[in-house]
């Protein structure tokens, strides 16, 4: 989601991150056909994992070299005026999100929904749910990740200090702090109800550690690289053990096809806090990328993959339109039609939304850029 | 979560392209192979069928279960279920219902004993879900909540059918079932009980419009309800009757 600044700019963290905010658009609608295609219909971890991971890892680009170069104060500064901007943008999501929900709420009067009906009351108490909203306890469907990144954000700074110096002992840290949030259930609490924030930060700052670590971890990186030649079959291994679950509840094919002894081993498997098989499914989805997907891979730049590749580079405005879109796409599928032909131009459509702004977004940029040189050109003439 | 029915609609339309699709109980009750498809057995109602019958039925739900919405007492799935099942089964069946607004899984899994040594029934429906999504209950504890019911009832030799939640366009918009559905089907699948997909069956036939819009007179709301109920006990007797032909008595 920062901004990574670098000549030799690393594509594979666009290509990916932008691959993740397409599937967090199509999964944030219900049953839109489309989302058969996002990865977590095969496996146990989601585009959530890939993009907490990769904004992890360019928050460590984005804003390490400002804290050698400019010392902490300033680039905590910086980081927490990123923070300023996503709690903007979320709020915003939730107005368009209540708006909608006020109008939909005067059809949803049947006594046939009466258990269904009661989550409307929110509309009733303005005066408890803004203020709940205003302080992320209180978020709605499908408005959970800009919150959890809120929070990993304004405690980065702290993080990226560590890691410039200990990258190791800050991993280490970070895993203790994962696994003893999941042991003694430490949630940030949430409102209406006790489930919690829906992604528990004490356990998502993981995935975000590891991926701002990495940035400083070369030399372990390679090493790991080096043990190819038994983490890679047991890589597969685990894939293939995780595609087996994830089709036993999703194509009814396979339904009943995992053991009673084995469910009850690997059940729940938890989003809330990142559950363990899913954190090690997304590594061992990591690992294999890196090791077959390198930086100067041919395809990452070629113009088919282009709209990918822009979406990644402006990760905040690209998710928050994404979200947006999502919204409105579900209204329209509602309200007009609902239809399989419907779904997939309603996914395409909002596709094809974001790739523009993103376009826009980056010619502007380039724009600025120019005219920010022009000015210093004129006076030296 | 989702992807179950993604891919369902993906079946769907591929049945529909392909020709006449596999529908079950005539055309106004059908609903598509797919959603009604679940692993698990029950073998307490293949004994009971066997020996002649009759067969008792527990039904333990939240407002639907009570038949919120429908014209009247006799309207509601569960009080339709004892003709149709026993016309499949061809025993006598009876039914007991406990339906009640609110009800959250923890709280009908602590009652859950008691209700079985009060009805001594066969087998348990236990439809739930919808409570907890909409309070925001954590999908850990509902899970833990549906383990703790599922543990009591395989001890004490009873047969158990979870029923998950209704399915509206609107209700989707506004309630994330997903975490609810998932934790639903691992406990399914970690004791080996069937699950009767309601939300899957009444998004079938919402895609299609089967009944027409519920619209906003009560009375036309009513039949709407009533129609889904009708149906729905239709649906819920003939998926009960295949699963105990395939499942050995005990």
């Amino acid at each position: 989601m920062a901004k990574a600044e670098s000549t030799s700019r690393d594509l594979r963290l666009d290509f990916f991150r932008g691959l993740a905010l397409w599937f967090i658009f199509l999964n944030h609608m219900h049953y839109n056909v489309l989302s058969w295609v996002t990865n977590r219909n095969y496996g146990f971890s989601d585009a959530t994992e890939i993009f907490v991971f990769i904004s992890g890892y360019s928050a460590a680009i984005a804003y390490g070299g400002a804290m050698q170069r400019q010392g902490f104060l300033v680039a905590a500064a910086r980081i927490l005026r990123r923070v300023w901007q996503i709690y903007v943008a979320h709020l915003m999501l939730f107005l368009a999100f209540t708006a909608e929900i006020a109008f939909l709420a005067q059809r949803f009067d049947n006594q046939m929904f009466v258990e269904e009906m009661n989550v409307l009351t929110f509309l009733n108490e303005p005066h408890v749910t803004l203020i709940q909203a205003l302080l992320l306890k209180f978020r709605p469907v499908n408005m959970d990740v800009l919150p959890l990144y809120i929070v990993l954000l304004a405690v980065f700074p702290l993080a990226l200090w560590g890691i410039q110096r200990r990258p190791l002992t800050v991993v280490a840290a970070s895993a203790v702090l994962y696994f003893a949030a999941r042991h003694f259930g430490w949630n940030l609490p949430n409102y209406p109800g006790d489930a919690g924030w829906f992604f528990n930060p004490f356990t998502w700052q993981f995935l975000f550690v590891l991926g701002a670590a990495a940035t400083r971890l070369p030399a372990t990186l390679e090493w790991l690289q080096r043990q190819r030649r038994w983490l890679t079959p047991l890589a597969v291994a685990y894939l293939v053990f995780a595609l087996w679950i994830a089709f036993s509840w999703h194509v009814p094919w396979f339904e009943g096809s995992v053991p009673q002894w084995l469910a009850r081993h690997l059940y729940p498997v938890d989003k809330t806090s990142l559950d363990p098989l899913r954190a090690v499914h997304f590594l061992a989805l990591a690992y294999l990328t890196a090791c077959w997907v390198r930086p100067d891979a041919r395809f990452l730049a070629m113009p088919i993959f282009r709209p990918l590749v822009i979406c990644g580079q402006h990760s905040l405005a690209i998710f928050c339109v994404g979200i947006f879109l999502s919204f409105t796409g579900e209204f329209a599928l509602l309200e007009i039609d609902g239809s399989l032909a419907m779904q997939v131009l309603v996914g395409v459509t909002g596709i094809g939304l974001m790739t523009a702004l993103a376009a826009i977004l980056g010619w502007y940029k380039a724009a600025e850029k120019a005219n920010q040189r022009r000015p210093q050109m004129a006076s030296a003439a | 979560m989702r992807p179950r029915f993604a891919f369902l609609l993906l079946a769907t339309g591929l049945m529909l392209m392909a020709g006449p699709s596999t529908m079950a109980v005539g055309a106004t009750c059908g609903a598509p192979e797919s959603a009604l498809d679940t692993a698990g057995v029950l073998p307490v109602v293949a004994a009971a069928r066997r020996a002649g019958g009759p067969l008792r039925v527990t039904v333990v739900g939240s407002a639907s279960t009570g038949g919120a919405g429908t014209s009247g007492p006799g309207k509601s799935y569960t009080a339709k279920l004892a003709a149709a099942l026993s016309r499949r089964l061809g025993v006598e069946v009876a039914v007991e219902a406990h339906g009640r607004r609110g009800w959250t899984a923890r709280a009908m899994a602590e009652e859950l004993p008691d209700i079985v040594a009060a009805d001594q029934p066969h087998l348990v429906i236990w439809q739930t879900g919808t409570v907890d999504a909409v309070r925001e209950v954590a999908p850990e504890a509902f899970g833990q909540a549906l383990v703790q019911g599922a543990e009591a009832l395989k001890q004490g030799g009873v047969d158990l059918l979870l029923m998950d939640m209704q399915y509206s366009a609107i209700g989707v918009r506004l309630i994330d079932y997903g975490p609810y559905l998932d934790h639903m089907s691992w406990a399914a699948a970690a004791f080996g009980n069937p699950i009767f997909h309601r939300h899957a069956v009444m998004r079938a036939w919402a895609e299609e419009s089967r009944f027409g819009d519920p619209g906003r007179r009560k009375a036309d709301q009513e039949s709407y309800a009533d129609q889904v109920h009708a149906c729905m006990a239709e649906l819920l007797a003939q998926v009960i009757t295949d699963i105990q032909a395939e499942s050995a008595p005990r």
